[in-house]
């Protein structure tokens, strides 16, 4: 049984939503359409305890195990998919302690956003195509963990954008939602053309794009290295710009706002929890290349911290709820990308910078899944109104969401002790680390400066949120009713589960350094000394912490006079804010437009020139063929008498053969 | 074969040749079971059985048990570790070449009489002749595909011949029908008696007409005579041309295709469908069989023969390809542009019989590095591959033609304008077989053409010829997609005429089933390669 | 009676196929051709039953040719079916007259 089990328990993981999936399209379409959600749900506990069970399998020591000895990989071919000559490209299904615990992450997340959803979703005359959609995305997230080659990570990658479309437009009938589908697809398909070529370039390179080969054996990098010092750099910039598409990273940041116009759930699930985190997966997977590419880890880090910086400007100002958790997203996926970067500050920092990314990662799928659901249930008490302006004092009408969205929120504003504490204060300490040593310490200087800052403003955005929506007078929309209804219990269970979570994950995990053991394993990662607790960054950051949120107060339920005031006078940076420092414009004006003009162009010669050489030789054969058609004209005579033509040329042909070969 | 030892276990009631006999029997049990079949449907006819069971019954039975009993013998085959056996004394041989192809016959066996079922053109009266002549000439394609001897060539090339004159005919009273029978029954008889005077130089210079001694046979011919001058030599190269002839006019070669486009013109859409892909992929699989087995192991003079024997077919290959494909341009009748089709078809085909032959001619040079003895029979799984993938999507294109036709009554490609508004199901089944027959990814055409030029790619290695020949399968490729994606454009795209006859079809309709599960196997075949290519590859193995 | 040598029935093979072969290709009449084929294949048979009595070849050329007279008469049999099948739509059996499916 166990051995079975050991073999099998791969490729169960994503099979189980898949199975989800084709049930409801076939048959959930027709039989039991109000309870479409439940193979998912079934599918999901399927898949988050074989991920559980995977945990003990990939690392059999256990998780306290503190030794840098890498444990083997487990690894499956599903499949033998194409083999032609050379080109051999199977299915392999392959999991070290990195893919295990960002599957258990995505699975357990997933779980109870789908318990959630089934509530959420309750009348939408699309309810089994959510759910449909859904299983297809916890899939397609499934099968881009455990890749065993990068082929098949760009297979997945492109299914999870799809269904991230099919997602976000899933009220396609709105032309905001159609058009915030179209636009995350078109700008992730910048990022995609980055990650393809950076898989062109590997093949070329290494001649293999297996992850077991070209990650677990350092022999094969140092020879490439010893060739070409520089293709590895290009590589990597490929590769993260790729990570920068889907991770939603200055500057293609702009699809994630717009994407809120999916359903809720969706927008906890996949544009907070999980996809978007597929970039730093990616940068993280890819670590053996990034430690040889110093230079592209630095640029890493410089967008990680312009994309931190410029969206939690943006947050400060906006008034539309999800849209301010949406820049927070992306400002937290900075925080993801400055860590990953500050591994070039030094030798040693490699490991800990992508132990503590993957960390936060980790903790914010948690904190941020109860946020979004609590942005939910508040759309969903208040009858789909996401404008703050238009509800507020909701602390009393919707009590569990209040309590939920406050874990939270003090979890993301990094409250002492709660999850996002621990794993920003990681980030933070690793950047100082890089930052006091090396020669590039002024550069980490600089990133850790906007990383402090931006952990300030994140205080502040978050709790102006809080204190707009639950404290203030009772105010509700009249699109709520009269009496606004707090959320049911299938809402409200997952709720209640991810607060406990974003309240006590990281202080299980974190200190303990549970995670960060259990990571180490993965096979390829560089070996690395304990990394020291920085007492002075945590001090600093539960400072900055306590400001953020002591401010927001000041500001939001004191005296919201100053507010106005400070609108007023500042409107010119006010306006900055509240349009994303018009990067969209900018993308817009000097991007699109001129993309239209060549498009315009493109077109013109797509008509006459293309498609008039395309007609040509489409022209061409047809003249041929009227030639030769009279041939056949029927008569059989005729026939014979071309036979008859056709064997003496051949005859005579075998005849010279056969004399020439004399 | 040896008669006389044939005759001799017949009298001497030896066991253990009675034993061997009875080993033959077993063997040849799918083609005992489809005689069956035949003989029940006739006497069933006679006893008024029919009124109560319809024939089509018995012929599906039929076909269905031995495809199973060829299953049976294939799951045998890879248990037991088998060597292939020569059955009957030697006239035919039993390996996993030929289950494969008794399994692909049989199973296209049981889709042509469900498609026959669903089509309802043999009406009740005539079922019983119809699914005769059906099983007969799948039994004589069978024995074409098992055939270890000359004679057995001749038998199973006429048994499948002979039949499908007569199916094409079958439409009384219709002129076109009897027209295309005649020219059809004209070039074959034609054609085989050229073939039989040729087999008869063949056996009576080499002295034999079992296949495995032809190569040693040849060998001992050109070394007693000086060479290639003298008269022996040149009736063998004389006696296999005229071989040749008859296997052109099997596979519709240029220049003996002539019978090909009339004949499917005049036939049934159902038993167009059926002469395109069971009597190609058997004349493929005997002219395979002897070409593998005239070349030997390609050492001294046979080399010399394979190299020119495969060069020859490539030249010919060209030429079926670029002539199919263009004469196929311009086609108003869809029948007869699938005809052309057919030609283009098997001329890409046997390109990979080409490059086979030319990679065989260097079998014993260690030449080229690395795995080169793999190179033959990945030419082989390339030809195999893109028969089953062809079995498919050409039966589903006749399919739909027969349904459209017993709608609308035509079968101009004109009359099929904007068929999608009233007939989706139809409209994106027939645009997947089009798009499959250019051999667009990810369809199973495409990884058919994909394996066969890649075995061209590799026989460029042994002479520059075979660039020409992976050119013209390129260029040819690019021509054929205008006639292909016109007929899916004109049911896809344009509108449909309001004077044109209305078509229906539920989707859930069986006959609407049918084309899906048809062409859900062409998409499947282009999803799931490995499967099928993998049991190609071990089928193929047999052969060398 | 003396041995007249194996040339001697080969030549008269090659004498009746090609007899077959020009009458296939000249007759316009449908049983004309097929007359032409039954020679052809009759050449054939010749050649067989000498080979047999003169080369390595034995038995099996007496019992190939004795196979192909059995298929040669089924082909026939065959071939009039569809001829007569052919005059009842077009009252004649010149193979020309056929000339609709053409292009």
């Amino acid at each position: 049984m166990t051995n079975w089990l050991n073999e099998n328990i791969l490729w169960l993981i994503p099979a189980a939503p898949l199975l989800a999936c084709l049930w409801i399209v076939l048959v959930g379409q027709v039989i039991g359409r109000k309870y479409a959600h439940r193979p998912l749900v079934l599918g999901l506990a399927v898949s988050l305890a074989a991920s559980l069970y995977l945990l003990t399998v990939v690392v059999p020591h256990g998780f306290g195990h503190d030794e840098h000895e890498s444990s083997h990989s487990v690894m499956t071919t599903v499949y033998q998919w194409i083999k032609i000559g050379t080109i051999d490209v199977p299915v392999t299904l392959r999991a070290d302690a990195m893919s295990a615990l960002m599957l258990t992450m995505v699975t357990s997340v997933s779980l109870l956003v789908a318990i959630f959803a089934s509530s959420y979703m309750k009348g939408d005359p699309g309810y089994p195509r959510f759910f449909a959609a859904m299983s297809l995305f916890v899939f397609s997230m499934c099968m881009l963990v455990l890749a065993g080659n990068f082929l098949l990570l760009f297979v997945f990658w492109e299914a999870v954008g799809l269904c991230s479309y099919l997602l976000i437009g899933f009220w396609f009938h709105k032309p905001s939602a159609a058009a915030a589908a179209k636009k995350a697809f078109v700008v992730n398909r910048i990022g995609d053309f980055g990650l393809i070529l950076g898989i062109f370039l590997i093949w070329q390179t290494f001649g293999t794009l297996d992850f077991a080969a070209l990650f677990e054996s350092p022999k094969l990098i140092d020879g490439i290295l010893a060739g070409q010092p520089d293709i590895l750099h290009w590589i990597c910039i490929l590769l993260f710009i790729g990570a920068v598409g889907k991770s939603a990273q200055f500057p293609l940041q702009v699809w994630l706002p717009d994407a809120m116009e999916g359903p809720t759930p969706v927008s906890a699930l996949i544009h907070a929890a999980t996809m978007v985190t597929a970039g730093v997966y990616l940068v993280a997977r890819c670590t053996p290349f990034f430690v040889h590419a110093p230079y592209v880890q630095m640029t890493v880090a410089g967008i990680g911290a312009a994309t931190a910086l410029i969206a939690a400007i943006t947050a400060l100002t906006q008034y539309d709820l999800k849209r301010v958790l949406a820049y927070s997203t992306v400002s937290q996926l900075g925080y993801m990308f400055m860590s990953l970067g500050a591994a070039g500050g030094g030798e040693g920092l490699a490991l800990h910078a992508v132990t503590f990314a993957m960390f936060h990662m980790f903790t914010h799928a948690f904190f941020k899944a109860v946020l979004f659901l609590s942005a939910g249930s508040v759309m969903h008490a208040m009858g789909d109104v996401i404008d703050m302006r238009r509800f507020s004092g909701l602390r009393k009408a919707l009590p569990i969401t209040h309590w939920t969205f406050l874990a939270g929120a003090l979890a993301l504003a990094g409250v002492p002790l709660l999850s996002g504490f621990w794993s920003k204060d990681e980030i933070l300490a690793v950047l100082a680390a890089a930052s006091r040593e090396g020669e590039h310490a002024g550069f980490y200087g600089i990133i850790l400066a906007i990383a402090l800052l931006t952990s300030l403003m994140t205080a502040f955005y978050t709790f102006r949120a809080y204190f707009m929506t639950f404290w203030g007078e009772e105010k509700f929309p009249e699109e709520a009713g009269h009496h606004p209804h707090d959320a049911p219990p299938a809402m409200a269970v997952p709720l209640a589960i991810l607060a406990v979570a974003a309240l006590g994950i990281g202080l299980m995990t974190g200190p303990t350094h549970l995670y960060g053991h259990y990571l180490h394993h993965t096979p390829g990662l560089p070996h690395a000394d304990e990394f020291p607790i920085d007492w002075l960054m945590m001090g600093i950051s539960s400072i900055l912490a306590a400001v953020g949120i002591g401010t927001a107060y000041q500001l939001y339920v004191v005296s919201p006079k100053i507010v106005e005031n400070l609108q007023r006078r500042l409107s010119l940076a006010y306006q900055a804010s509240q349009n994303g420092l018009y990067i969209d414009w900018f993308g817009y004006k000097f991007i699109a437009a001129p993309l239209r003009g060549l498009a315009a162009i493109c077109e013109f010669v797509d008509r006459w020139v293309i498609d008039a050489l395309v007609d040509c030789v489409g022209f061409i054969p047809g003249l041929f063929g009227s030639i030769i058609r009279p041939i056949q004209n029927g008569m059989v005579q005729n026939y014979a008498a071309v036979m008859m033509l056709g064997l003496v040329v051949c005859l005579i042909s075998v005849l010279r053969v056969l004399v020439e070969t004399h | 074969m040896d008669f006389e030892a044939l005759f001799k276990q017949f009298l001497s009631g030896d066991v253990a040749q009675q034993a061997s006999i009875l080993r033959s029997l077993t063997i040849f049990l799918p083609e005992l079971v489809l005689s069956c079949s035949i003989v029940l449907m006739l006497v069933a006819r006679l006893v008024s059985l029919d009124r109560i069971i319809p024939t089509h019954w018995f012929a599906l039975l039929g076909g269905m048990a031995s495809f199973v009993i060829v299953l049976f013998q294939f799951w045998e085959f890879g248990n037991s570790q088998t060597v292939p056996v020569e059955v009957f004394t030697g006239l035919a041989i039993h390996d996993e070449f030929s289950i494969f192809f008794r399994g692909f016959l049989t199973f296209f066996l049981v889709f042509v009489i469900a498609l026959t079922v669903l089509t309802g053109i043999p009406d009740d009266e005539d079922a019983p002749d119809f699914y005769s002549l059906l099983c007969g000439a799948v039994i004589g394609m069978m024995l074409m595909s098992s055939a270890n001897h000359l004679l057995m060539l001749f038998i199973g090339i006429e048994m499948a011949s002979v039949p499908s004159y007569a199916m094409t005919g079958f439409l009384k009273g219709k002129r076109r029908s009897s027209e295309a029978a005649l020219k059809f029954v004209v070039y074959g008889a034609g054609a085989a008696g050229v073939m039989l005077f040729g087999i008869s130089l063949l056996t009576g210079i080499l002295g034999t007409a079992q296949f495995s001694e032809l190569a040693p046979r040849f060998q001992a011919v050109f070394a007693s005579h000086a060479g290639m001058q003298d008269p022996a030599t040149r009736c063998v190269a004389l006696a296999l041309l005229m071989i040749a002839v008859g296997f052109a006019f099997k596979l519709s070669l240029v220049p003996f295709h002539f019978w090909c486009p009339d004949a499917f013109h005049g036939a049934p859409a159902e038993v167009g469908g059926f002469l395109s892909v069971g009597s190609k992929a058997a004349a493929f699989a005997l002219l395979v069989r002897l070409t593998t087995s005239l070349a030997g192991d390609g050492s001294g003079a046979l080399s010399q023969l394979s190299l020119s024997c495969g060069l020859g077919l490539g030249l010919i290959a060209i030429v079926t390809t670029t002539f199919g494909n263009l004469a196929a341009y311009s086609q108003q009748n869809i029948k007869r542009m699938l005809a052309y089709s057919t030609i283009a078809h098997a001329g890409y085909m046997l390109m990979a019989v080409s490059a086979l032959l030319v990679l065989q001619s260097v079998q014993t040079d260690l030449v080229f590095q690395g795995n080169h003895q793999e190179n033959g029979p990945r030419a082989m799984e390339g030809l195999l591959y893109y028969l089953c993938v062809y079995l498919f999507m050409n039966l589903g294109a006749f399919a739909i033609v027969a349904l459209i036709r017993n709608q609308t009554y035509s079968e101009e490609i004109d009359d099929y304008k904007g068929l999608a508004q009233q007939v989706p199901v139809l409209a994106i089944c027939m645009a997947i077989c089009m798009f499959s027959l250019v051999g667009i990814p990810p369809l199973g055409g495409f990884y058919g053409k994909a394996f066969i030029f890649a075995s061209v790619y590799e026989a460029t290695n042994v002479h520059w010829f075979m660039w020409v020949v992976l050119a013209a399968g390129g260029l040819n490729t690019v021509i054929s997609l205008f006639y292909y994606l016109r007929v899916a454009k004109t049911m896809c795209m344009d509108t449909r005429p309001a004077d044109a006859v209305p078509v229906s079809m539920a989707a859930s309709s069986s006959p609407a089933l049918y084309v899906m599960l048809v062409s859900g196997m062409v998409v499947f075949l282009g999803i799931i390669i490995d499967p099928l290519s993998k049991v190609a590859l071990h089928a193929a193995h047999a052969l060398f | 009676m003396g041995d007249v040598g194996l040339n001697a029935y080969l030549m008269v093979g090659a004498v009746l196929f090609v007899c077959g072969v020009v009458c296939m290709a000249t007759k316009r009449n449908g049983i004309g051709v097929l007359m032409g084929v039954e020679l052809v294949l009759n050449g054939a048979n010749v050649n067989f039953v000498a080979f047999s009595r003169y080369t390595s070849l034995g038995l099996d050329g007496q019992t190939i040719a004795l196979f192909v007279i059995v298929l040669a008469a089924a082909e026939a049999a065959v071939a009039l079916a569809i001829a007569l099948n052919f005059y009842n739509n077009h009252l004649t059996i010149d193979v020309d007259r056929g000339n609709e499916l053409q292009g």
